[in-house]
């Protein structure tokens, strides 16, 4: 059904990249568009064909027999249709929360079948919980996987071995830092969605502490390893990141105060209790590294094309 | 499939945005002109069907064909050249 699915998609695309070349695809087409163009290659080589066509023909225009202005006009008048230039290429580089949330529906074309993917370890997770868990277990369950899920989702979707989304961005004005921070906000966003779900499942179901003491068990230590992961992963790819964000992470958890695998100086549980935890150190450094990345991600991106 | 990978793409890409406008003149008039109503004037294929008077799908073949028409074009002509 998929591969139908897909099919259907590059022919309507296919269609489509005349108009979108040409700027004048409504905002759905160019959604559509930019959601395909990040998956198929044949496609942006269409594209870049179109491209290089209407400089052609817009340079040779006097030649091109075209209808009277005043015709057009009218048609379109009598059409009732405005020009369809509403949502155009020019726009996506003028920025603005219309442009943001453009991206943000884009890239979730890209990233859906990979954000499936996640959803399903989260919520196997959810049903291990609700069948074993009982008392305090639960929360501190959820609090030591959910930011390695999260992470290791960042590391899949931001990592420039399997991102189409750079290509796509010399391919068009949405520069790669954007891309990947659409990218990092929908990972995030829907993980902290789906653990806040279960936080307050189980709070509901009358685990021990209040909704805001589960999730601050949880959310610092996920923005901060969200954090180390993507920047691991545009700068060395997805793999590295996934095993430096579960090996950090292990590391954690062996030395963190609350599983006390090890025999660890007090110093140390301390500092790593105070970096693993919801406040403003943690989302400092994790703000932080995001903004390297982000910093990154251009020169990355050419490096790579070029 | 109907739509085969379209080998024209190559030689666009390599071609000279004035080999391009020389090409552009050569075409058909229906080509050139489905060509201008994209690139020139904006329009959408349904306002194309309109101007011209032809059902969409005729429209879209058309573009199709003149990508199709404009590479063998550019073709021929590097074959000219060597």
């Amino acid at each position: 059904m998929s591969d139908e699915h897909d099919a259907g998609l590059h022919v309507a695309v296919s269609e489509l990249l005349a108009l979108y070349a040409a700027g004048s695809a409504t905002r759905a087409e160019s959604l559509m568009v930019v959601g395909h163009l990040a998956e198929c290659a044949q496609c942006r080589r269409d594209l870049a064909g179109w491209e290089r066509i209407g400089a052609g023909v817009r340079s040779s225009a006097p030649v091109a027999a075209t209808p009277d202005e005043r015709l057009v006009h009218a048609v379109l008048l009598r059409a009732g249709a405005e020009p369809t230039a509403e949502w155009s290429r020019g726009d996506v580089a003028a920025g603005g929360l219309g442009h943001a949330w453009a991206v943000l529906v884009g890239q979730l074309m890209v990233v859906r079948r990979r954000l499936w993917l996640a959803s399903a370890l989260v919520m196997v997770l959810g049903a291990a919980i609700a069948a074993f868990g009982s008392g305090d277990a639960p929360g501190v369950v959820l609090a030591l996987v959910a930011p390695v899920v999260a992470a290791v989702g960042v590391a899949v979707v931001c990592g420039p071995d399997v991102d189409p989304g750079l290509e796509l961005a010399v391919a068009t004005p949405t520069s790669p830092r954007t891309v990947l921070l659409a990218r990092l906000t929908l990972v995030f966003g829907f993980n902290s969605l789906v653990t806040l779900a279960a936080s307050v499942a189980l709070v509901g179901s009358g685990a021990e502490g209040g909704l805001w003491a589960m999730v601050g068990q949880w959310l610092g230590p996920m923005a901060l390893l969200c954090a180390v992961s993507l920047i691991v992963s545009t700068w060395l790819g997805p793999n590295t990141a996934m095993g430096a964000a579960m090996t950090l992470w292990a590391v954690r958890v062996v030395v963190g105060g609350r599983a006390g695998l090890l025999d660890v100086p007090a110093g140390v549980v301390d500092v790593a209790d105070q970096l693993w935890a919801t406040n403003a150190v943690s989302v400092g450094v994790a703000v932080m590294l995001v903004v390297v990345a982000l910093a990154v991600a251009p020169l990355r991106g050419l490096d790579r094309v070029s | 499939m109907s739509a085969l990978p379209g080998p024209e793409n190559s030689v666009l890409v390599r071609a000279e945005q004035a080999e391009i406008a020389a090409a552009v003149a050569r075409l058909g008039v229906l080509h050139r002109e489905v060509l201008g109503l994209v690139f020139v004037d904006g329009l959408s294929y349904a306002a194309i069907a309109e101007v011209i008077g032809v059902p969409i799908g005729t429209v879209k073949s058309r573009v199709f064909h003149a990508k199709a028409a404009l590479g063998a074009l550019l073709d021929e002509t590097r074959g000219d050249c060597r």
